[in-house]
């Protein structure tokens, strides 16, 4: 089932591999450079999920994240939080904003597939 | 001449995390365009052409990244020895100039230099301080407009040498004039990270107070980088 997924990250080449393996996965992809043009995207396209860098200009991910759980009318988004953030206490901090998943960079793909599979059912 | 041995180390828990962070990005891009091509025999030969070269040139990065970090932990030990030349300045600015010139091209910009009548020469390590120039010029080149880009690098000796390298870009805010000289403090226009390993200008700083010297930005339209050097007694306004 084709579903919309926003894909935020400042580094170019990694929106470019995401966008490939969810291409794939046969969804529609929209993408993002920073953490605004990201949360406007958010309201206006109703992504079922977000992959979400941590680290962006902007509003940070952890931004985004506390700013779509607090409106209520985007806070069913699935979040997925994707960072090179590796401490625990990163980790705590996405998900403590509300993140459904934290994963750390590098991933390995098939994990990172299995991973949002699972948000997308 | 040492290269600071007494200094703060520049490798602080903030720059550590950063300098992992920094690490992590180019490793994650080889690994997932390695694994998707590997999971897609399918793939068009174009992609797969793009993909290749996405991963050369992340590995280049990473080669820089690790090459600049030795850089760092060289000049930050007892063991970071300058040389300590007789350096003509103005050959070295023109030097400079020369070596920078290339990276101007495609781009309808140009670089000036102003020197003094005479010579001015200072002590120093001439390779070291042409290091800083093109980091200084190459910075430059990357944020001048293209169609009416202006870089200027002049030379003024007094009590000591000072060297300017200015350009008509958009210019770095007051409140960021010190974090340039952070280790993977790039700043770009509205928070955006221009290219480059976020070392460059950290290292220069090192490498200019090895040799007594300073380096900083001064209030200007565009970007002002100055670098004052000290002279011998004798030298001076020729």
């Amino acid at each position: 089932m084709t579903r919309t997924v926003l894909i935020a990250d400042d580094e170019p080449n990694i929106l470019v591999s995401l966008e490939f393996m969810l291409r794939r996965e046969g969804h529609r992809i929209l993408t993002a450079g920073d953490g605004t043009g990201a949360l406007d995207l958010i309201r206006r396209e109703r992504p079922s999920l977000v992959l979400l860098d941590a680290t962006m200009p902007g509003l940070t991910g952890f931004e985004v994240c506390e700013a779509v759980r607090a409106d209520p009318s985007i806070a069913g988004t699935r979040i997925l939080m994707l960072s090179a953030k590796a401490r625990p206490t990163d980790m705590a901090r996405g998900l403590g904003a509300g993140a459904d998943a934290y994963v750390t960079k590098p991933f390995a793909t098939a994990e990172l597939l299995e991973r949002i599979r699972g948000l997308l059912t | 001449m040492s290269a600071g041995a007494d200094r703060a180390p520049l490798w602080q828990e903030e720059a550590v995390a950063a300098l992992v962070h920094e690490l992590r990005t180019p490793v994650t891009t080889i690994r997932a365009l390695s694994e998707m091509m590997m999971q897609a025999p399918d793939m068009d030969g174009a992609e797969r052409q793009g993909f290749l070269s996405i991963i050369a040139a992340e590995s280049q990065r990473l080669g820089r990244l690790v090459d600049e970090v030795m850089d760092v932990a060289r000049l930050g030990s007892d063991q970071a020895e300058l040389r300590r030349e007789a350096v003509d300045l103005g050959d070295l600015l023109r030097e400079a100039v020369r070596l920078a010139s290339p990276l101007l091209a495609g781009k309808d910009a140009r670089i000036a230099l102003e020197l003094p009548a005479g010579a001015v020469v200072a002590p120093g390590d001439r390779d070291r301080l042409l290091q800083v120039l093109l980091n200084l010029l190459s910075n430059a080149a990357r944020v001048v407009p293209d169609g009416g880009g202006q870089i200027t690098i002049s030379l003024e000796a007094g009590r000591e040498a000072v060297i300017r390298v200015r350009d008509n870009g958009p210019g770095i805010p007051p409140e960021q004039r010190e974090a340039v000289f952070q280790p993977f403090r790039r700043l770009g226009p509205q928070g955006t990270r221009p290219p480059g390993t976020g070392l460059g200008l950290p290292i220069s700083r090192r490498i200019v107070e090895g040799h007594g010297g300073t380096l900083g930005v001064e209030p200007a339209e565009g970007t002002c980088f100055v670098i004052r050097l000290p002279l011998p007694e004798s030298e001076g306004s020729a």
